[in-house]
């Protein structure tokens, strides 16, 4: 019994060490050295500056892939919600051959690696003689967050209690009211969940943007292509890091103290 | 109780397949207005499916239904004039009690203050007033019972159906909304139909029972009549406790016929019997009489035994007494009557018409 314990214990430890140590140490690091008065890193502390922050969001180029990252995955969010809704709810509810082969057909590109994802398009935008753009990147993302969304929202459907629409119905509810009152109170934190995770994954995805991208870079696409090449890029990258960070934890944090997810 | 013979609802010839499966096979049935009407059943007879059939959550693979004379059958659920309290009860988890309560009303465009007069008032009916702005997944499995009916009943349905609804509480709870549910039932008046597959609720609630098996409804009367005059085995052993012998006729005269049970002479009504048939008697536990002396008088049955086991209830006694024949019948006997001891010799009887003979 005592034992039980200590591996419990031991197990929760080693875990939250091993996050601590290989996530949030770095991070840390990056946010701390983003505001240290060197114009390159060095594990040292020579004092501190903004004077990193004011170059990166001072630079055309990395403003403009911010932006662009921020087009691509709201317009990707956007879009692969309202295309994923829909059959995720035949998915879950419907039944049969049809339905099993269609459900596979949605969920294989889950199964491809992002790096396939990228090159088959390229290679499908040469070919159709289509010219690549922030546009075609998205389409790439939309190809991988369709079945990720599926994926995220399916167990909420299945969760639900199908007696509660017929409960709905038979109060008087029309099969559309049913879902406006019923069916989408229920299942909305699950999609602001579904959003977030995607919005997350597209404004970080490399792969696939790198194939699919015009000459507008995303921002994870214009970090690569000025690492190791610019010299004395690293304090700008890790400044706009540490906006992407505290921006994104601020937001998170919204959402969930309004309850609008059901995590924490 | 029910008014006279005023059809509310008529179910004519329905059957319902699911895949290979029969869930119904040819129910018909009047519903009277104004009746509490329990539709008993083990698990898997097809009491839900009938429910969701005239609810309008499921349609019927053939047959018709009348409601007041028009056929319904087509009509989605929402507008037919009838409300369905489900099995697990399906309240909507996001709402508040007044929300769920309210729901059907804000649905119909009914103006706001109506609304909080009316949730006031059937939550008072059903007693949980106070709970009105409470979450429902707040609530005890009794407090949801009564938001599920009190949503059903805030709409005057003409036709309140109830599937189960007491399954998931404890006995001693059920025993008072059996009461309380009679009660509520007596002050809105309207047609209930209410499911279940326990004989004792079946027995406490209704006017009229129907009994079903397999897809069939069986058996419809008043509950005395059911109890009483059991149509089949089934229904005899599915309604209360009952001793049954399997009887050979060989000889019907008089209006009596009578016959052999595993080396015992057994006399009942005739009813148009033959001799060399095989039926089956039914007799229940209080109809039996237990005493150390033989009866006097013609008209009973006895039997000879031993007294096996004596089972304490409380108002009354069950005995199993192992007769000559080495098999076991049960006797119920109230407890200040109860004045036999294990190892007792006993004679055991009863009259010829107290014993059902069944064909099937
Ligand atoms: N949606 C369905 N699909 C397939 N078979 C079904 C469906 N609904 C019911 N059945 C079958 O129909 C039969 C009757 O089911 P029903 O739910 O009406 O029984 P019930 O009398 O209400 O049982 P219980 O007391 O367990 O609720 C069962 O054999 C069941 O398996
Ligand atoms: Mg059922």
């Amino acid at each position: 019994m005592e034992t039980s314990r200590l591996l419990k214990i031991a197990l929760v430890v080693y875990t939250a060490f091993t996050v601590g140590f290989f996530i949030y140490l770095p991070v840390a690091v990056i946010i701390v050295y983003s505001f240290n008065d060197v114009p390159f890193f060095i594990p040292e502390w020579r004092g501190f500056t903004l004077e990193w922050f004011v170059k990166a969001f001072t630079r055309r180029d990395v403003v403009t892939s911010l932006w662009n990252s921020l087009y691509i995955a709201v317009f990707t969010t956007a879009v692969s919600l309202a295309l994923a809704i829909p059959p995720t709810f035949y998915v879950v509810r419907g039944r049969g051959r049809v339905k099993d082969l269609y459900m596979l057909y949605l969920m294989l590109p889950f199964v491809i690696p992002w790096i396939i994802i990228g090159v088959s398009l390229y290679i499908f935008y040469w070919y159709l003689g289509i010219e690549k753009s922030l546009l075609t990147a998205a389409l790439g993302h939309i190809v991988y967050s369709i079945p990720l969304i599926v994926t995220l929202l399916a167990p909420r459907l299945y969760s639900l209690d199908p007696d509660i629409e017929r409960a709905s119905m038979d109060l008087g509810a029309t099969p559309w009211q049913t879902f406006r009152y019923v069916v989408f109170p229920q299942v909305f934190p699950a999609i602001v969940s579904a959003a977030i995770i995607t919005f997350i994954w597209s404004f970080d995805n490399f792969v696939i943007s790198y194939y699919t991208l015009g000459g507008e870079l995303t921002w994870p696409v214009w970090v690569f292509s000025v690492i190791g090449k610019q010299r004395n890029i690293f304090p700008v990258v890790m400044a706009v890091s540490t906006v992407i960070i505290l921006v994104s934890t601020v937001v998170i944090a919204y959402i969930v103290k309004k309850g609008y997810v059901d995590i924490l | 109780m029910a008014k006279s013979a005023d059809v509310i609802l008529k179910v004519d010839r329905v059957s319902k397949r699911f895949g290979e499966t029969w869930a119904l096979r040819d129910v018909s049935l009047d519903v009277y207005r104004g009746e509490l009407l329990v539709l008993l059943g083990p698990s898997g007879s097809g009491k839900s499916t009938l429910l969701r059939i005239i609810a309008g959550l499921e349609t019927a693979t053939s047959g018709r239904l009348y409601m007041e004379g028009v056929d319904i059958t087509d009509l989605p659920p929402y507008k037919r004039d009838t409300s369905m309290v489900f099995q697990h009860l399906a309240l909507f988890p996001h709402m508040t009690v007044y929300e769920n309560v309210a729901y059907g009303l804000k649905i119909r465009g009914v103006p706001k203050e109506e609304i909080d007069r009316r949730v006031d008032e059937v939550l008072s009916l059903v007693r949980i007033r106070e709970l009105r702005d409470r979450k429902v997944t707040k609530l005890s499995g009794g407090q949801q019972q009564r938001v599920a009916i009190a949503r059903s009943l805030i709409l005057r349905p003409k036709i309140l159906l109830l599937d189960e609804p007491l399954g998931a509480l404890d006995l001693k709870l059920r025993k008072e909304l059996h009461i309380e549910l009679k009660r509520l039932h007596e002050e809105v008046g309207n047609t209930w139909i209410f499911v279940t597959h326990d004989q004792e609720e079946a027995l406490t609630l209704a006017d009229r029972i129907g009994v079903m098996n397999e897809g069939r409804l069986i058996q419809v009367g008043e509950k005395w009549d059911v109890y009483d005059y059991p149509k089949t085995r089934f229904v005899a052993e599915f309604i209360g406790e009952t001793n049954m012998f399997t009887v050979s006729i060989d000889d019907v005269s008089g209006g009596v016929a009578t016959g052999s049970w595993k080396g015992f002479r057994v006399s009942f009504k005739d009813g148009g019997f033959r001799p060399g048939e095989t039926i089956y008697l039914s007799v229940r536990p209080e109809n039996l009489h237990i005493s150390k002396e033989p009866p006097a008088g013609e008209e009973y049955n006895v039997f000879h035994g031993v007294v096996d086991v004596e089972v304490f209830r409380g108002s009354y006694v069950i005995y199993h007494i192992r007769l000559d024949n080495g098999e076991i019948i049960r006797v119920t006997v109230l407890s200040k009557d109860a004045e036999f001891d294990p190892g007792d010799r006993v004679y055991v009887y009863w009259r010829f018409d107290k014993g059902v003979p069944l064909r099937e």
